[in-house]
C-alpha cells in the first residue's frame, strides 16, 4: 500500500534555525521518515528568523537532509514598517481590526510561489503547518485546508485570539497537539472545539549527560539549579535570576544559579552567585542537566518545554512557574516537579529540595519513566500516524 | 519526610507532587506567620528587580553610545586628516 506525503511547511529551515519549534517540526519529519513514512519538507529561502524575511538568503530548489526531500521556495516582499506596526499594535492588546489582522498576514513571511505548489500538489500529499503564527501557516493552511494539519506550538498569547488563528484551527483536518493543555487554549481561543488529537512531543531518549564531566569542564562544584534557554524577559529568565540573588542575599551558602544559553538578557559578572554557561552541545547541555538539584524553567509561554524532558531524562526534578498550565501539567501527570508562584514558594521548594536527596530522586525517576513512556519517538510517530488515520482518513505508512 | 505518592493503573506509584505543594503551601504560610518571611519582602524583591534590570539597560546602552561615538571620532579623524594638505 503507498502512503500519503505527509509535507512539513516551516518558515525557516536550516542549521542556523534553532528555534524550539523549528527544531521540533524538523525532528518530527526526521523521525516519521525513519519509521517509513514518507515525508518531505517546504520551506522558504529565508534564512532565519533573526534575519530578513523578504530576502532569498538560499536559493530556490530541491535538496535533501538526511534522507528527507527539502523543497525551497523564493520569499515575496512585504512591508516591515506595516508589519511592525500591525504587530506592535496586536501585542500591546489592541483589539484586532480585521485590517489589522490583514497587515499582520500579508506582511508577515510569505511566500507565492509555496503556496502555488501547495494549491497544484495537495493530491497525495497533507501538509503540517508549523508553528501557527507566521504567514506560511496562515496563508499557506488556506491554500487546500481539506489537505491540512496544524503542530501549532500554541501558546496563550495575543495571536491566539486573532480571528484568522481561528478559521484556520476551526479549517484544517486537525491539529496534532503536544499536551491536553495546549488544547484547552486552542478551545478557549476558538470558542469551539477545534478537531485534532494530543500526540505528545518527542525528544531523543538515548542521551545521558555525565554531571563529573559539566563539573570539571565549568568549575561548579557547589549544588546548583539550572536554567536552560533564551536569556529574556520573555521566558521569566529575569525572575529566576533575581530570586536566586534574593535566596543567597537571605542564606548566604544557598545554591548557585548555572545559566545556559544566549539571549539579551546580561548576566551579572560581578555576582558569584550566577554561572554563565553561555550556548553548550546537546551533550554539554545534558551534562548541566545531571549534575543540577533542579532544572528551572519559569517561562509561562510554553507548549512543550524539551528541557524539562531532557532533565527528567536524567532523573533531575523541575522547578516550573505556576502560571504556565502546560508545564504544571507535566509536573502533575509525571509527578517529577513542583512549581512557585512567588519568590517564598520558590525559595521553600528549593530548601525542600536541597535538604531532601531522596526525594530528588524519586522525583527524578519518576521524570525518567514519564519521558520514556510519552516522549520516546517511537510513541509519539505512532500516536502521530494514528492520528493522521483518524483525522483525514489517510494512511502514512508504506509498508 | 515520606513521600506522598499515589496510585496510577499499571505503573509504579506516582509522588503526589499536589501534596507536596500544599506542605511548600503551609511552609510559607508558617514562615508568614512568625515574621520569617514578610509580604512586603515580595514587593521589594519586584521593586529591586525593576531597578536592577534598568540599570543593567542603561549601563549596556551606555557602552553603546560610546562605541558609537568612538566610531564617529574615528571617522572625523580620517576625513580631517584627509583634508589637511600634505
Amino acid at each position: 500500500m503507498t502512503g500519503v506525503t505527509l509535507a512539513f511547511v516551516v518558515p525557516w529551515f536550516g542549521d542556523e534555525v534553532r528555534g524550539g519549534a523549528e527544531m521540533q517540526g524538523w525532528e518530527t519529519a526526521r523521525e516519521l521518515a525513519r519509521r517509513g513514512c514518507r515525508v518531505e519538507i517546504l520551506t522558504t529561502c529565508s534564512r532565519s528568523f533573526l534575519h530578513r524575511w523578504d530576502e532569498n538568503h538560499h536559493a530556490p530548489g530541491v535538496s535533501e537532509r538526511e534522507g528527507v526531500t527539502v523543497r525551497r521556495f523564493a520569499v515575496d516582499r512585504r512591508d516591515e514598517g506595516r508589519f511592525a506596526a500591525a504587530n506592535g499594535a496586536l501585542l500591546s492588546g489592541a483589539r484586532a481590526s480585521a485590517a489589522l489582522e490583514e497587515d499582520f498576514v500579508r506582511e508577515n513571511i510569505n511566500s507565492r510561489e509555496l503556496y502555488r505548489f501547495i494549491g497544484e500538489n495537495a493530491g497525495n500529499r497533507l501538509f503540517v503547518f508549523t508553528p501557527y503564527l507566521y504567514g506560511t501557516t496562515l496563508a499557506g493552511a488556506a491554500v487546500r485546508p481539506d489537505r491540512s494539519l496544524l503542530i501549532p506550538c500554541l501558546h496563550d498569547e495575543s495571536y491566539a485570539y486573532l480571528g484568522v488563528t481561528r478559521r484556520t484551527f476551526l479549517g484544517v483536518r486537525g491539529s496534532l497537539f503536544f499536551t491536553p493543555e495546549e488544547a484547552a487554549v486552542a478551545r478557549r481561543a476558538c470558542g469551539a472545539e477545534p478537531p485534532g488529537r494530543v500526540t505528545g512531543g518527542g525528544i531523543d531518549t538515548h542521551l545521558r549527560g555525565d554531571a563529573e564531566r559539566f563539573r570539571r569542564a565549568s568549575g561548579v562544584r557547589e549544588p546548583y539549579l539550572l536554567y536552560v534557554g533564551r536569556l529574556d524577559r520573555g521566558k521569566n529568565t529575569h525572575v529566576v535570576m533575581a530570586y536566586a540573588r534574593e535566596r543567597a542575599r537571605r542564606r548566604g551558602g544557598a545554591e548557585r544559579l548555572v545559566l545556559l544559553g544566549a539571549g539579551p538578557l546580561a548576566i551579572p559578572p560581578e555576582e558569584p552567585v550566577f554561572v554563565a554557561a553561555g550556548v553548550l552541545d546537546e551533550q554539554g547541555k545534558m551534562d548541566a542537566c545531571a549534575g543540577a538539584l533542579a532544572l528551572c524553567q519559569p517561562s509561562v509561554n510554553e507548549s512543550f518545554s524539551r528541557v524539562i524532558m531532557e532533565s527528567w531524562l536524567n532523573e533531575v526534578p523541575v522547578l516550573v512557574h505556576a502560571d504556565c498550565a502546560v508545564t504544571v501539567g507535566h509536573c502533575r501527570r509525571s509527578g517529577a516537579g513542583l512549581w512557585f508562584r512567588d519568590f517564598f514558594e520558590f525559595s521553600e521548594v528549593a530548601d525542600l529540595l536541597a535538604g531532601d536527596p531522596e526525594l530528588c530522586r524519586r522525583l527524578g525517576q519518576a521524570g525518567r519513566r514519564y519521558v520514556l513512556a510519552e516522549c520516546s519517538w517511537d510513541a509519539v510517530c505512532a500516536r502521530i500516524v494514528r492520528a493522521v488515520a483518524e483525522l483525514t482518513g489517510e494512511r502514512l505508512l508504506t509498508l | 519526610m515520606s513521600l506522598p505518592c499515589k496510585d496510577v493503573s499499571g505503573g509504579p506509584p506516582v509522588p503526589d507532587v499536589d501534596a507536596l505543594m500544599r506542605g511548600v503551601r503551609a511552609g510559607v504560610a508558617d514562615k508568614l506567620d512568625r515574621g520569617v518571611c514578610r509580604p512586603a519582602d515580595l514587593e521589594e524583591l519586584r521593586r529591586l528587580g525593576t531597578v536592577e534590570r534598568r540599570n543593567r539597560e542603561l549601563l549596556a546602552r551606555c557602552d553603546e553610545l560610546q562605541a558609537e561615538v568612538r566610531g564617529l571620532q574615528t571617522l572625523l579623524g580620517r576625513e580631517g586628516s584627509a583634508e589637511k594638505p600634505a
